[in-house]
């Protein structure tokens, strides 16, 4: 059984997406460093893009996210692994034809890909441990970059930095807001 | 944001209220911070403040904001059926949804016309999960009230969540009958056809971007990528002749150059390789 470990960057991003939108679907992607991932069966998501929460089941924009991705990607040594997705209703943790379908487009093109769920009833402004559960085949273990990386979290929710996240719906109605999101994660930085 | 005057707080609310933008966050932390204090300057629109204050308060589950603001409205409006609309709200809220329907239906009971608690009931069915009941509820909630717009949409959206894409286009063209002049309803319509795919979808689907991008005076970047990407698969179709492959062509290269242009506007000149790349690799041979 592998294992997978957010850094503080990528969990807090996936968080606040979902804590942005908490009435909608939510999704994104998950990266790591390209280099970090030959020879090895773990994987370490360094950082996450949030995709879209509105329309999650249309295709058009979704291709047009992964290709910026992708671009962004290569000419910074990363490699899309893995794919998240909060659901709109609060109990319920299972990957819908939607998470299937894109983690399967993008198994065709960059390889293996991990499938992240975030479980919404873990979510608080005080969290102990992990909101995300892998639902890959071998339903790999979580692992958090380190022992702060809850609390920083709980920190950027209680100070509402959600409100500074830009997803590529955002990017979409605005393109001056940068989906890979520089500001957030100077937050981020900060907060530890 | 408790420096904004409680007057520029009650303008916001107003446009809020005018939108039906669910800003719940928001809402409460201005009323907390500002607004509460100040709510009897407001005149007649206090009641207004506080019932959009009380869904906002329900919506973040805050539980004691929300029955403070129903208190103040049950004095001021005894035996309303806003205000009773309201209560079921908060059981709904408790996750009581028994006790909600029971409140709804007993409205419903006296006015048989009122939109807002049927569509209620449809939403406590989305909110148990059974998504299948709700488009069934949806479709008879429009066969009496059919230029419901947001009711059209949120059945559109349902139908799209079961991969039902082709019931899903039928509510977008029910809008577009309603708004001829949408953009956004042409660039969704155009989306649910791209989403089906083959060749016969996506020229439909590239007609609709079309349309869009024109009613948007091209600002649409939905549309303007959905245009995009359809040429791109029609130019490089094998079912393509060669006058459609030629005419794609051009089109998707005006769509790039619009999309590239407003990059450029947006970030100054820098930065602007992610959209080169993305365009080259959508971009015809």
């Amino acid at each position: 059984m592998s294992e997978v470990e957010f850094s503080t960057r990528a969990y807090c991003k996936v968080i606040l997406h979902a804590a942005k939108y908490p009435h909608e679907a939510v999704n994104g992607i998950l990266v790591s460093k390209a280099k970090d991932l030959e020879g090895s069966n773990d994987v370490v998501f360094v950082d996450a893009i949030p995709l879209f929460h509105m329309a999650l089941g249309l295709t058009p924009m979704t291709e047009v996210a992964l290709e910026q991705i992708e671009s962004y990607c290569s000419s910074n040594g990363l490699k899309i692994t893995g794919y998240y997705q909060a659901n709109e209703h609060y109990k319920n943790t299972n990957p819908n034809f939607v998470a299937n379908r894109i983690c399967e487009k993008i198994s065709e093109r960059f390889g293996q890909v991990h499938l992240a769920m975030v479980d919404n009833r873990r979510l608080s402004l005080d969290m102990a441990s992990s909101a995300i559960v892998m639902k890959n085949r071998d339903k790999a273990s979580v692992a958090l970059e380190s022992d702060s990386t809850c609390v920083a979290a709980s920190c950027l929710l209680q100070n509402r930095a959600y409100r500074l996240l830009v997803d590529f719906d955002n990017h979409l109605d605005n393109v001056s807001a940068d989906w890979r999101n520089p500001e957030l994660n100077q937050e981020i930085d900060a907060v530890l | 944001m408790n420096r904004m005057s409680w007057q520029a707080v009650a303008e916001r609310y107003r446009r809020w209220r005018e939108d039906n933008s669910r800003n719940s966050d928001l809402i409460v932390q201005l009323w907390e911070e500002v607004l509460c204090a100040k709510v009897d300057k407001l005149g007649d629109e206090k009641w207004m403040v506080l019932e959009q204050v009380a869904v906002a308060a329900l919506d973040l589950h805050k539980m004691t904001v929300a029955e403070d603001c129903l208190v103040m409205l049950s004095k001021q409006f005894p035996g309303s059926q806003r205000v009773r609309k309201l209560k079921a709200l908060r059981l709904e809220a408790l996750e009581r949804y028994e006790d909600a329907n029971d409140v709804y239906d007993a409205i419903l009971r006296k006015d048989e016309t009122n939109t807002v608690v049927r569509k209620r009931k449809i939403a406590i069915l989305k909110s148990l999960g059974k998504t299948s009941e709700a488009i069934r509820e949806l479709v008879e909630y429009l066969k009496k009230f059919m230029s419901d717009t947001e009711a059209w949409m949120e059945l559109s959206d349902l139908y799209i969540s079961e991969q039902d894409y082709a019931k899903a286009a039928y509510c977008m063209e029910e809008l577009l009958l309603h708004n001829p002049h949408h953009h956004l309803y042409f660039q969704k319509y155009a989306d649910i056809k791209y989403t089906q795919g083959g060749f016969d979808n996506v020229e439909v689907a590239r007609s609709y971007y079309s349309r869009a991008v024109k009613l948007s005076s091209a600002n649409n970047m939905r549309a303007l990528y959905g245009l995009l990407l359809c040429c791109s698969q029609i130019a490089n179709s094998p079912k393509a002749q060669a006058q459609k492959k030629k005419e794609n062509t051009k089109i998707g290269q005006w769509a790039a150059q619009c999309i590239s242009d407003k990059y450029r506007e947006a970030s100054g000149s820098e930065d602007n390789q992610p959209v080169e790349q993305l365009l080259g690799a959508l971009t015809l041979s």
